[in-house]
C-alpha cells in the first residue's frame, strides 16, 4: 500500500463525517439501492442500437 | 431524525442487540467512510467479521435464522447451522458463511480475514450509528491493508480505484 494511501486513510477517518457516533444508516440504504439497480439492469432486455 | 430499522439495518441491530460480536469489514466497511452516497463503491454483499468463537457463531446464526435468512457455504446450502461440531470446525478453519435473505440481500459471515485477527480489528474499530444502534466498523487503514494482504487481483484493483477516488472521500469543501 502506498504511503499516500495510508496518509489519506488516516485523514479521511479523522474527518468530521466519520467521527464515532455518526449516523451511517444512509450508507446501507445506498448500498442496497445500488444492488437493486444492478439487479434490474442485469434483467433488462438488450436492445440493438444499430 | 433516525428512521426505524429495516432491511440490513434491522439485521445489524438485531445482531448487536443479541450480543453478537462483529466488526464490519470489506468494501462495505470502507463505504462507511464515504461522505455521500455517490462515493460508495458497488458491492453485492456486506461482510461481517465475527469474533471467532463457537458461541458467537451459533448466536449469530440463530438471530439470522429468526430473521428469515438462509445459509450457504462455498455456494452450497449450509444446513448444519445447529450442529456444534460443524460450527466449531467452521471457526477452527476460519471459514466463511453466506447469509441470504430474499428482500434484505446478502450478509457474509467471516471467521477470518487477511492481515488481521478479529481482536486487532475490533481494538480500534469505529462505532457508528445505524438505526440508533452502535455498529463497529474496522479502521479504514486496516480495511485497506487487509485488501492488500489478500493479494487477490480484484482487491488490488479495488485499492487502485480507491486511491484514484480517495480525494473525493477527503474533500471537506
Amino acid at each position: 500500500m502506498t504511503a499516500r494511501l495510508v496518509e489519506l486513510a488516516r485523514r479521511i477517518q479523522g474527518r468530521a463525517w466519520n467521527l464515532p457516533g455518526t449516523d451511517k444508516t444512509w450508507v446501507l440504504r445506498a448500498m442496497r439501492e445500488q444492488q437493486l439497480f444492478r439487479l434490474e439492469v442485469s434483467k433488462a432486455q438488450v436492445v440493438g442500437t444499430r | 431524525m433516525s428512521e426505524p430499522a429495516s432491511g440490513i439495518s434491522r439485521t445489524l441491530s438485531e445482531l448487536s442487540g443479541a450480543g453478537v460480536a462483529y466488526v464490519i469489514v470489506g468494501v462495505g466497511g470502507i463505504n462507511f467512510y464515504a461522505r455521500t452516497p455517490a462515493q460508495a463503491f458497488a458491492t453485492l454483499d456486506l461482510d461481517a467479521l465475527l469474533e471467532p468463537t463457537f458461541e458467537n457463531l451459533r448466536n449469530a446464526l440463530r438471530v439470522l435464522k429468526e430473521l428469515g435468512y438462509k445459509f450457504e457455504a462455498a455456494g452450497e446450502p449450509f444446513l448444519d447451522h445447529q450442529d456444534e461440531a460443524v460450527l466449531r470446525e467452521v471457526v477452527r478453519i476460519g471459514a466463511s458463511l453466506n447469509a441470504l435473505h430474499p428482500e434484505v440481500g446478502e450478509l457474509d459471515l467471516l471467521l477470518s480475514v487477511s492481515g488481521f485477527s478479529y481482536s486487532e480489528l475490533a481494538a480500534d474499530a469505529v462505532e457508528f450509528r445505524v438505526a440508533k444502534v452502535g455498529v463497529h466498523v474496522g479502521a479504514l487503514e486496516k480495511l485497506l491493508r487487509s485488501k492488500q494482504a489478500s493479494g487477490r487481483p480484484k482487491d488490488l484493483e479495488f485499492l487502485r480505484a480507491f486511491e484514484a477516488r480517495a480525494s473525493e472521500y477527503d474533500d471537506d469543501s
